[in-house]
């Protein structure tokens, strides 16, 4: 039907791209009791362009009338010469994004949750869940564009607190992703108990002054939303960013976008125009030299296109057919010059923020709970309690002194801790 | 579907239900530059199955006895499911009202509308206006002969501009949504682009806020989410029972005048969590979260009701048929008590009038956290300079004991709620009420 509809669309003299999604998926979870879902979707995204006016429809059903209605809201937008389909470029296949593995997940999933609920010995688990998935996406376009990739996506997540007479923990969670089975579970166990032993003792102290020390869950909390927003050419353009092109951040900072690493779980051959994908170096020798671009906004901006399209909504793991192509970063590689061993060391550790969609995404600026944070005193973490971190984007990315030496994948990241000094927190 | 639900007791379940759910959508954006139009249709079945005590759910565009095999074979646990269950009830309702308006009616309007905004205000860089509009259908079946209808729709109205004065990048931004017809129908939009502009103009030119612990009074739209996100969230009783709520049912925790609720529908044009039947074909109930400032009871799903012995409250939703039904709020307030709106001001030597928040996340522990878009500094009663770039943050328990006042007027707001990856519509508001004092964050 695909190939039928774009025939069409040919023959008609528009131009007209067919986005498909087929997953399976299989989850289970354990809060109180188990849970375990099945899934099965095929769903598609039709984008229509008819005198430079753009056109959307999706559904599960691909039929003739779809193309007919995609056209008629084309004829009610506003005519605009940026609204253009690319045109097909070579691209290479990266091996390693599937994982035959995850096809027929069932058994392994039910082994990792039983080895996460072991956790219940050590603290109150409150949920823990495996999901995985395998999917296709195809883009079909009138101008040529005829790629496919089948992905595979395992995500682990468990959360727990620690509970004892009157004291509750704040809920302390940790996930991982890839794109098979290969997850250190036993890493993941001793964070979260670790973590939580931290808060059997839990203070309120005068928290003004110290520096901040980001884990890297806290920098894919905080930084990495608030960074993916700053650095979009559509935001550059709609002057809803405090970053400017070739401005100066921090000497010895360093961030690049890297669709192409197979192990990292953002990772694909295409973005989700079809265009194939590259490194691009967001911040280098300190300055901002790359905003993160699609076909559209490359057009508007006169800037490089990044081919960094993407309908993945936020918080999601895999792409959705029903929305038009955004820009989002694939896995963000932060490196920082400036490394020390006991990073910790006097400062206190941010590990979990809350409240970060409500941070102001056009001025960078957030006042955020840290919900999970300790003060690193003579060798001992003291659980703290109700402390406000209030900032912006560029300070942060100004004030970051030092990284720690290991740097470690957490959701799109991959960066040391990292050590913020000049934040506001109370 | 009835065949189906047979199926499955043939194949060793004890209990079955399922779900159908067709969404028509459309939605048509305009922003300095740009207008455009989409328009979508999902449809899919969700099935679930109980087989020895064990839950076993499938997903599916299209049903056939192969995906009920597959959610009897997915049953998994340590056979201790138990759920409530309900008499046979056959029923078919609408929610809200009807309208019939063509797209290209409703494009014309936006047009309106991005002419205004145009004049709003001299530092508008750019903006997005964006109207969405959604016509369900959801059916559901169980296997206790329950056969159940329901049909409606949404109306929403988002409306977002950044402006920019020297060094200053503010955000502004306001929502409507509806179930009872065509959002602009139903508000006056002179009145939404009032406060957009409102809130754009107060953050160019506000103070930041000086951090610490204030008195301050908090209008419906920041009592509303307290309510919702500080303490509806932890009366959801899957979080409640690891949480700080649990332990203090029966007990006292805030004044005789506060009373908390979560209702299944309301007699407003703002109850966007309006659910009849929730998606486990249950009659929604008013839940009494807070009743004359004790904690009286939590939000359920079938299963958390025979779990807590409590009566079902008809809480469980899916925010579509991929989805299992988790506990969600729906029209969750605080009620409006006796005082003044003058009153709440009166004492305030140097606190914090915070009107709308942008906002709010809370942890099982009691932490919650705001963000504010619009707020007033308070000097001896007197409503002074607008602050920005301001949060406040708390302990629910603690903040509860400290409502000094609570208003006669009150009003409800509209919002998206998300947990465990689903996002669901509902309302929360309340009344003016004062707070002897919060944690003011500012920089």
């Amino acid at each position: 039907m695909s190939e039928r509809l774009i025939s069409r669309a040919k023959n008609l003299g528009i131009s007209a791209e067919i986005y498909t999604i087929r997953l399976k998926e299989y989850q289970i979870a354990k809060e109180r009791t188990y849970k375990t879902i099945k899934g099965e979707e095929v769903g598609y995204g039709i984008r229509v362009i008819y005198d430079n006016r753009l056109g959307f429809i999706y559904s599960n059903n691909l039929n003739d009338t779809i193309l007919d209605n995609a056209i008629k809201l084309a004829k009610l937008s506003d005519k605009d010469n940026a609204n253009t389909l690319p045109s097909p470029k070579p691209l290479q296949k990266i091996t390693g994004l599937y994982d035959n593995e995850v096809e027929d997940s069932e058994e392994k999933s039910k082994e990792l949750i039983k080895e996460i609920i072991e956790l219940e010995e050590k603290i109150n688990l409150t949920f823990a869940e495996v999901v995985t998935g395998v999917y296709e996406v195809s883009i079909l376009s009138t101008e040529g564009i005829d790629v496919s990739e089948k992905r595979s996506i395992v995500s682990i997540f468990a959360s727990g607190i620690f509970k004892e007479n009157n004291i509750v923990s704040p809920e302390i969670y940790e996930y991982r992703f890839s794109h098979g089975f290969h997850i250190d579970i036993n890493e993941l166990k001793e964070e979260l108990s670790e973590k939580a032993s931290v808060f059997s003792k839990r203070e309120k102290i005068d928290v003004k002054g110290y520096d901040i020390t980001l884990t890297q869950k806290a920098i894919n909390n905080l930084l990495s939303p608030l960074l993916s927003a700053a650095v979009s050419a559509e935001n550059l353009y709609r002057k809803s960013t405090p970053f400017n092109l070739n401005e100066h951040i921090n000497e010895n900072l360093e961030i690049i976008d890297d669709p192409l690493e197979p192990k990292l779980p953002f990772s694909r051959s295409f973005d989700d125009e079809g265009m194939p994908s590259k490194q691009n170096r967001i911040i280098y020798n300190g300055e901002i030299k790359t905003f993160l671009n699609n076909t559209y906004w490359s057009i508007k901006t006169s800037l490089e296109n990044t081919n960094s399209a993407s309908r993945t909504l936020y918080g999601n793991l895999i792409p959705s057919y029903s929305v038009l192509p955004r820009i989002s970063p694939s896995n963000l590689i932060i490196k920082y010059k400036r490394t020390e061993s006991n990073i910790e060391d006097g400062t206190i550790t941010v590990d979990q923020v809350q409240g970060v969609h409500t941070a102001n995404y056009s001025s960078g600026e957030f006042s955020v709970v840290a919900s999970v944070g300790w003060l690193n005193k003579s060798g001992e973490r003291i659980g703290l309690r109700e402390i406000v971190i209030s900032g912006d984007i560029k300070n942060l990315l100004k004030n970051i002194v030092a990284s720690s030496k290991e740097a470690k994948l957490y959701g799109n990241i991959v960066s040391g801790k990292l050590r913020v000094t000049g934040l506001s927190i109370i | 579907m009835f065949e189906y639900l047979k199926r499955a007791e043939i194949l060793g379940a004890t209990f079955a239900d399922i779900r159908y759910e067709k969404i028509e959508s459309r939605s048509i954006t305009i922003t300095e530059e740009r207008k455009y139009l989409n328009q979508g249709e999902e449809e899919g079945y969700f099935i679930r199955i109980i087989q020895n005590r064990n839950f076993g759910f499938k997903s599916t565009n299209k049903i056939s006895n192969i995906d009920i095999e597959d959610a009897i074979n997915s049953a998994y646990g340590d056979e201790k499911v138990n759920i409530v269950f309900l008499p046979s009830k056959h029923d078919r309702i609408t929610i809200g009202k009807r309208f019939q308006k063509s797209i290209e009616e409703e494009a014309k309007d936006l047009e309106k509308i991005k002419e205004y905004i145009g004049n709003l205000h001299e530092s508008i860089r750019s903006f997005t206006i964006k109207y969405y509009e959604e016509k369900f259908h959801k059916e559901y079946y169980s296997t206790e002969d329950r056969e159940l209808v329901s049909e409606g729709n949404i109306s929403r109205l988002t409306i977002t501009v950044v402006g920019r004065e020297s060094n200053i990048i503010a955000e502004a931004f306001d929502a409507v949504s509806t179930h009872l017809g065509y959002v602009l129908d139903i508000f006056d939009i002179n009145e939404i682009l009032e406060r957009v502009r409102k809130r754009l103009t107060n953050q160019l030119k506000g103070r930041t806020a000086k951090a610490g612990q204030y008195q301050v009074v908090l209008a419906p739209e920041v009592v509303g989410v307290f309510t919702h996100e500080a303490l509806g969230h932890l009366a959801e009783a899957d979080g409640a029972l690891d949480g700080i709520l649990y332990k203090l049912k029966g007990k006292k925790i805030a004044p005789d005048f506060v009373n908390i609720s979560d209702l299944p529908t309301l007699n407003h044009n703002k109850a966007f969590g309006t659910l009849i039947y929730d998606d486990e074909g249950v009659e929604g109930r008013e839940v009494k979260i807070i009743e004359n400032g004790i904690v009286r009871e939590f939000m359920t799903d079938r299963y958390y009701s025979a779990y807590l012995g409590q009566p079902p409250t008809g809480n469980a939703r899916a925010q579509s048929f991929r989805d299992p039904p988790l506990i969600r709020m729906r029209n969750t307030y605080m009620k409006p008590g006796d005082a003044e709106l003058e009153e709440l001001f009166e004492s305030i030597k140097e606190g914090y009038y915070m009107v709308s928040p942008i906002g709010g996340e809370t942890s099982p522990d009691g932490t919650f956290q705001f963000s504010i878009q619009e707020g007033y500094r308070i000097e001896n009663g007197e409503i002074k300079e607008p602050i920005r770039n301001v949060g406040i943050s708390g302990y629910t328990i603690e903040t509860l004991g400290k409502i000094e006042l609570v208003s006669k007027k009150f009003d409800l707001d509209t919002s998206y709620c998300g947990k465990y990856g689903q996002v669901v519509p509902v309302s929360d508001g309340g009344p003016y009420i004062r707070l002897s004092s919060i944690k003011v964050g500012g920089i």
